[in-house]
């Protein structure tokens, strides 16, 4: 524990308060307007629709309520820091699955032709009798396997 | 009024130069660590995201066990809790003290009201047998294979959240017994303000977790 000297401290100039009941009345509007427009089916738009009036209202929570909009605006590059890593963390994974199938596909037309010859014979198990040993390497997975197969 | 702002309420560390600079460093600091919380929550909302991308189907049938009233009840109230800080504060800056102590009332009540609902929900949910991993036991769900994925988020991110309220409850205790001893003035309320800061972020969490498990469909 530091030691303390009693000092005057420094000046301060309150906001009004009906700023504070104003942002209060905004956010139960909000509130009230994601409940209305996600009891209507808007489908896929939905979530973005949700997710947008959410972040206005954490906007208004964080610029007024938490007095980012007056205080000094390196606490506001403090905060997108996070912001920004929290939208990498999302924004990758979120590619990767949307994206993953194509790769596959793109994948398994360009096997290698005798990859592609394997592939039909598994693919048609009654055209021809298997090649002896293919049913072992597929299930090592030496074989790639197209989309849904593995 | 005026004598009072003018004489030397400040406590000021002896590591600090000056007032100004011990009020930043304690905002820099709590929003330091506010950024520390954003990204302990974010991997969960990260598997959110993952898990609700993959099986979109269920999480639209599963969050329909949720009542979205009770979630709406509690998003007010947390809405109001925050008000009632930034009032809580307000009033400490204009060295009204009892409205610092009603509005802190106030705030600490809005918080075990706001546990008070969860405790409801949770026991709904622990009847009903919807619960993460083995112990989901509910048959009247159509795909009770996929369905605990769900309730695994719920409880992991309202459990999380539920945390950080119990937390703010014993802040706002602590602040409260703070401001009754008089250790606030209109010229020192730097832990109402940093308090205030943490119980906003709990806000903003909950802000986002209604609508993502509560209204998604």
């Amino acid at each position: 524990m530091s030691n303390t000297a009693m000092v005057k401290g420094p000046k301060v100039h309150p906001h009004s308060v009906w700023l504070y009941w104003g942002v209060f009345l905004a956010l139960i509007l909000l509130t009230v307007l994601t409940v209305a427009i996600t009891r209507h089916d808007f489908g896929k738009f939905n979530i973005v629709v949700a997710i947008l009036i959410a972040s206005l209202k954490a906007a208004l929570v964080a610029g007024f309520f938490m007095h980012l909009v007056f205080d000094n605006k390196f606490l506001a590059v403090v905060l997108s820091t996070s912001l920004v890593l929290l939208a990498l963390f999302i924004i990758f994974p979120i590619a990767d699955f949307a994206t993953r199938a194509d790769l596959d596909s793109v994948e398994t037309n360009f096997l290698p032709r005798d990859q592609r010859v394997y592939k039909y014979e598994l693919d048609h198990p009654d055209a021809l009798p298997l090649r002896p040993g293919l049913q072992e390497a597929q299930r090592d997975k030496l074989i790639f396997m197209g989309p849904g197969e593995h | 009024m005026a004598n009072v702002n003018d004489s030397a309420l400040f406590p000021l560390a002896d590591h600090y130069a000056k007032p100004e600079q011990q009020v930043e460093s304690g905002k820099l600091g709590m929003w330091l660590f506010l950024t520390t919380e954003i990204l302990l929550f974010g991997g969960l909302f990260v598997s959110y995201a993952c898990f609700n991308y993959l099986h979109m189907d269920i999480f639209k049938q599963a969050h329909q066990y949720l009542d979205w009233r009770l979630g709406a009840v509690n998003t007010v109230v947390l809405l109001f809790s925050s008000l009632t800080v930034v009032l809580s504060i307000h009033a400490a800056q204009q060295q009204r003290k009892a409205y610092v102590i009603i509005n802190l009332v106030l705030t600490i009540a809005c918080a075990i009201a706001f546990l008070v609902v969860k405790y409801f929900e949770y026991s709904q949910k622990f009847q009903a047998g919807l619960l993460p991993g083995v112990y989901f036991t509910n048959g009247t769900i159509s795909n009770p294979d996929e369905a605990h994925v769900f309730f695994g988020i719920y409880f992991l991110m309202t459990g999380l959240h539920g945390f950080h309220v119990l937390i703010g409850v014993a802040i706002f205790v602590w602040l409260l017994l703070r401001t009754i001893k008089g250790d606030f003035s209109s010229q020192y309320y730097a832990p109402l303000e940093l308090g205030g800061l943490y119980w906003h972020l709990v806000d903003v969490i909950w802000i986002f977790l209604f609508p993502l498990l509560y209204l998604i469909s």
